[in-house]
C-alpha cells in the first residue's frame, strides 16, 4: 500500500513538473518567434529590405524545432515549416509585398500552435 | 501534456461509469477499472507507434495518466468495502436454494439464458444442479455444487422471464398449453414465470415470482404431472 502510495506520488509530481516545464518551454520559445517574425516584419517594412532580412527568422525556426517535434504535432511543424520557406524563397527573389503576407501566416501559427496545447477548457473538450 | 492527461482522465472515468452500467456481462476475468485499462492502453499506444504525425510524447503521457489512474483506484479499493464496491461493484447472488433470482440477473442486464450459458461452462447443465450461483464483479460465475444432483440429459430453456421460447418447445416437442395444461395452469399468467427448463425425461424446472423453484415431470399424452 505504501509503496503504491509513494509510487503514484511520485509519478504525479514528475508529471506535474514536466507539465510546467513543457508549457513554459513552449510560451517561450513561441514568444521568441513571434518576436523575430516582428522583427523581420519591420525590416521588409522599412525604407532599405534587403534578401538576407528573412535569414535570422529561418535560422531560429531551424534551432528551434527539432525540440518542439517532441511537444507538438507534426503536421504543425511541417506547416510552420512550409511558410517560413515560403517567406524566405520571396524575401531572397526581393519579392518583400508576398514574403510580408507569409509573415501574416506565420504570426497567426505562433500564437495558434502553442495556443492549442495550453490547459484550457476548450483544448480539453 | 497537461490538456492529454486531462482528457485521458476524463475518458478513463466516463469509461469506468459506462462499463458498470452495463453490468457484468460485458467483463471478462477482470474488475472494471482494470478492463478498460486494458481497452485504453492498446489503442494508446498504438497509435503514436503507427502514425508519425503524433509525438510518441502523446502515447507516453496517455500511458503514464492511465498508470497513475490504475495507481489511484487501487490505493481507493484498499481504503475499504464501500468504496470497493462502487468502483468495481458488488457479487450478484443470482441462485440460492430457492432458485433463479431474475432481479439479481437483470441489475446486471443478463437474462436467464446468459446464466445457463454461464452455468454450462462450469460444468452444470441444470439449474437444479447448484444450491448457489454468484456472479463475482470481475464477471465470473461461481457455483456451490448442489447435495441432490439432477438428471443426466440436457435441460433447455423454454421461458425466460415470461418470454417463450419457441425454438426450444419446438426441440422438446411440446407445445406451450400442452404444458400448462400438464402443469395444472401454473403457467396461466406467464409474466410470473421467470425460468422454465425442461430435460429430454421431462423434467421441468419451474422458477415462479417470489416462489421457491419446483421440479415437476411431465409426461406425454397422460393428463397428470
Amino acid at each position: 500500500m505504501l509503496k503504491s502510495v509513494i509510487t503514484t506520488l511520485l509519478a504525479i509530481i514528475l508529471f506535474f513538473g514536466a507539465s510546467f516545464f513543457e508549457q513554459r518551454y513552449l510560451k517561450k520559445t513561441f514568444d521568441e518567434f513571434y518576436l523575430i517574425i516582428e522583427k523581420t516584419e519591420i525590416k521588409l517594412n522599412g525604407e532599405n529590405p534587403s534578401s538576407e532580412d528573412a535569414e535570422s527568422l529561418k535560422i531560429f525556426w531551424l534551432e528551434k524545432k527539432r525540440g518542439l517535434h517532441a511537444i507538438i504535432p507534426h503536421n504543425d511543424v511541417k506547416e510552420i515549416d512550409l511558410w517560413v520557406s515560403e517567406c524566405s524563397a520571396y524575401t531572397q527573389k526581393s519579392m518583400y509585398d508576398e514574403a510580408l503576407s507569409k509573415l501574416e501566416v506565420l504570426k497567426t501559427l505562433a500564437v495558434q500552435v502553442p495556443y492549442a496545447l495550453i490547459f484550457k477548457f476548450e483544448n480539453i473538450f | 501534456m497537461l490538456v492529454i492527461f486531462v482528457r485521458t482522465i476524463i475518458l478513463y472515468i466516463v469509461l469506468l461509469i459506462v462499463m458498470r452500467l452495463m453490468g457484468k456481462r460485458q467483463i471478462g476475468e477482470m474488475q472494471p477499472f482494470e478492463f478498460i485499462i486494458t481497452l485504453l492502453i492498446a489503442e494508446l499506444v498504438c497509435i503514436p507507434m503507427t502514425d508519425v504525425s503524433i509525438p510518441l510524447s502523446y502515447g507516453i503521457v496517455s500511458v503514464i495518466a492511465v498508470f497513475i489512474l490504475h495507481q489511484i483506484m487501487s490505493i481507493l479499493e484498499g481504503l475499504g468495502d464501500k468504496i470497493k464496491f462502487v468502483i468495481s461493484g458488488r457479487p450478484s447472488i443470482v441462485i440460492t436454494p430457492d432458485g433463479v433470482v431474475l432481479e439479481e440477473l437483470k441489475k446486471n442486464n443478463m437474462g436467464v439464458s446468459d446464466l445457463i450459458e454461464a452455468l454450462r461452462n462450469l460444468g452444470y447443465f441444470s439449474f437444479e444442479d447448484v444450491d448457489y450461483a454468484i456472479f463475482e464483479s470481475n464477471g465470473k460465475l461461481s457455483a456451490l455444487k448442489s447435495k441432490n444432483t439432477s438428471s443426466q440429459t440436457l435441460p433447455l430453456l423454454l421461458i425466460s422471464d415470461g418470454k417463450i421460447q419457441k425454438n426450444n418447445f419446438e426441440l422438446r416437442e411440446v407445445s406451450f398449453n400442452e404444458l400448462n395444461e400438464k402443469l395444472n395452469n401454473k403457467l396461466k399468467k406467464l409474466k410470473n414465470v421467470e425460468a422454465l427448463t425442461m430435460d429430454e425425461n421431462g423434467r421441468v424446472y419451474l422458477k415462479l415470482r417470489g416462489k421457491k423453484f419446483e421440479i415437476l415431470q411431465y409426461e406425454r399424452g397422460t393428463k397428470e404431472c
